[in-house]
């Protein structure tokens, strides 16, 4: 079998052609230049919100190189004053969508979001962001690839297996492989890519240049409420490059990471309720967990109608338990068997990481508080 | 001596019962227990007393026109399809605007009847509410914020008016309705499959 590491291919062939606008004529290049002043705005100017995406990779030659997955932040930036909603918007609003426009060689995934703050307004208390939030999504590459070139086509594998990048990468599902370079979770060859379609490989036929695009609609609210949206999209270059990639766009991403809990080994929780309150215990499983002040602890849950959002909730620390008492949304009609949500701290749960919010899914017990 | 101790005892008897009361009301009303009673004129004038309604189910929506999820159902015609079709069932229909002067929704009377008209609702009278004070009774929290009172007076429904938390028009078709599906079972004389649900929409501009 032949295999072509892509770095190799990359690397010799991107120094010729790389910024072909160069090439072109005075004319052409002032037709060009015509056609960019007078596009269309994609998004109404007067918007609160204006939303960009910011690729993690430089193209899709470097998504192929590392899992074939790679992160694209959706950069919402928002006007003083006012927000938008977390995946559970609490007791109103409504929470981002991304409609994404078919793509021949990038199916984009589910949102993950960072960890959202707490809006306390008229007596109701909302879960969101404001000034700027980046939520992220991870694209798999589902066809596509440098078009084969056999001169170059020899068996290297071996030299570029891995995430080698230090860029955060991530697997289909979307699962986060944050300090795990070189995991590429099975996804495509580690060592480099198939020669072409001749084997039936989806890889090999060149990257589509159909810009990536999507019609995002959120609602932002201050003392009111606006529904907004924007046709957003990032557009495809030559060999697959993202345009507008940039070092401090993938900090960005970074940073951004940093703030989407994950489920952890570390900790373990599981809910009661009772006398119409969620008494949720948590209990480190591994040694390196750690206790965060107890203060600046509160649990975000993952959808409405589970727990009172505006009542405070009582945060207790008994030896090696962390307690949380929540009253009960009263639109709960039943106990969930379980209750899943965001525990959000100041410091981090997990000694020597930075991860200051913990994805937990905790089993809920009824207990009859005997009223 | 006495009177000290008669003081610390009515302090502490008043912080008591101030206590209890606030507590009360951030609880707002329940399922299967007497609905707070009020009295709210209409755009016309007009006073509306609930327990005036006695005998007939009574359904209550909060109301803010500017407010993109209540925009929803009336430019649709959800809302008003409802209106008309359980008033023509025996139903009242009070709409309610809790909305605070200067806040959005908020109309003088002459506005309301205007904007009434305009959007051919048909409830059985829009009421104003601008101290917000009947709103809070009920704990109105969002608009649309729907309610169901049976004839004894009982509330039997409340919370959102469907399954679908969007602004968006097209979800009105093929959602779940709680109101119109609890209506149609207690008209039938049956109970309530689904007495309450976490209410969607914008907040009541109190």
């Amino acid at each position: 079998m032949c295999a072509c590491p892509l770095k190799h291919a990359a690397t010799n062939n991107a120094g010729t052609r790389r910024f072909p606008v160069w090439g072109m004529t005075k004319p052409v290049l002032m037709l060009f230049a015509l056609f960019v002043l007078m596009a269309p705005p994609l998004q109404a100017d007067d918007n609160r919100v204006a939303v960009s995406f910011i690729p993690g990779v430089p193209g899709m030659t470097e998504a192929l190189e590392e899992s074939g997955v790679f992160w694209l932040g959706v950069d919402m930036k928002i006007k003083e004053g006012w927000h938008i909603y977390w995946r559970n918007p609490g007791d109103s609003g409504l929470p981002t969508t991304i409609r994404w426009n078919p793509h021949p060689s990038l199916s984009p995934g589910e949102i993950h979001w960072p960890r959202p703050s707490r809006f306390d307004e008229d007596g109701i208390t909302t879960y969101g962001y404001s000034d700027r939030v980046t939520l992220l999504v991870p694209v798999s590459l589902t066809q596509g690839g440098p078009p084969p070139d056999y001169d170059t086509c020899v068996d290297t594998a071996g030299e570029t297996s891995g995430n080698t990048s230090g860029r955060p990468s991530v697997d289909a599902s979307g699962e986060i492989f944050k300090d795990a370079p070189g995991d590429t979770s099975g996804n495509l060859p580690e060592s480099g890519i198939d020669c072409g379609k001749e084997n039936g490989s989806p890889f090999g036929g060149g990257f589509s240049e159909q810009p990536l695009s999507a019609d995002l609609n959120w609602l932002v609210c201050k003392d009111i409420c606006l529904p907004e949206s924007a046709t957003v999209s990032i557009a495809v270059g030559e060999r697959g490059s993202f345009e507008g990639y940039s070092g401090s766009g993938a900090d960005r991403i970074s940073q951004s990471m940093n703030l989407v809990p994950d489920t952890v080994e570390e900790w373990q929780g599981h809910a009661v309720l009772a006398d119409g309150r969620f008494e949720i215990t948590l209990t480190p499983r591994a040694g390196n967990a750690v206790f965060p002040d107890e203060q600046d602890i509160y649990f975000y849950p993952d959808r409405q109608g589970l727990i009172e959002h505006t009542a405070p909730q009582e945060v207790s620390r008994y030896g090696d338990t962390l307690a949380i008492v929540i009253p009960a949304s009263r639109y709960l009609r039943s106990a969930p068997g379980e209750i899943r949500g965001v525990l959000s701290a100041k410091e981090s749960w997990i000694r020597d990481c930075n991860t200051p919010a913990i994805e937990m899914v905790m089993p809920v017990t009824e207990r009859d508080g005997g009223n | 001596m006495k009177n000290r101790i008669t003081t610390i005892a009515v302090v502490l008897f008043c912080v008591f019962f101030a206590g209890f009361a606030m507590a009360e009301d951030r609880k707002g009303p329940e399922i299967g227990k007497k609905a707070p009673d009020f009295t709210l004129p209409d755009a016309a004038g007009a006073e509306h007393t609930l327990s005036d309604f006695e005998g007939k189910y009574v359904v209550l929506e909060w109301l803010n026109h500017d407010c993109p999820f209540v925009v929803k159902h009336y430019a649709t015609g959800n809302m008003q399809m409802l209106q008309e079709k359980y008033r023509d069932q025996g139903v009242v229909w009070l709409s309610i605007i809790s909305s605070a002067p200067g806040k959005q929704g908020h109309l003088e009377p002459d506005e309301a009847k205007k904007v009434t008209r305009e959007k051919q609702a048909r409830p059985t009278a829009v009421l104003l509410d601008p101290e917000g004070t009947v709103g809070r009774a009920y704990d109105a929290r969002v608009t649309p914020h729907m309610y169901i009172i049976d004839p004894d007076g009982m509330l039997r429904y409340m919370g959102a008016i469907d399954d679908r938390p969007t602004a968006n028009h097209a979800d009105v078709e093929g959602a779940r309705n709680f109101v119109s599906e609890a209506l149609d079972l207690l008209l039938e004389g049956r109970d309530v499959e689904v007495t309450s649900h976490q209410p969607y929409g914008c907040t009541v501009k109190y």
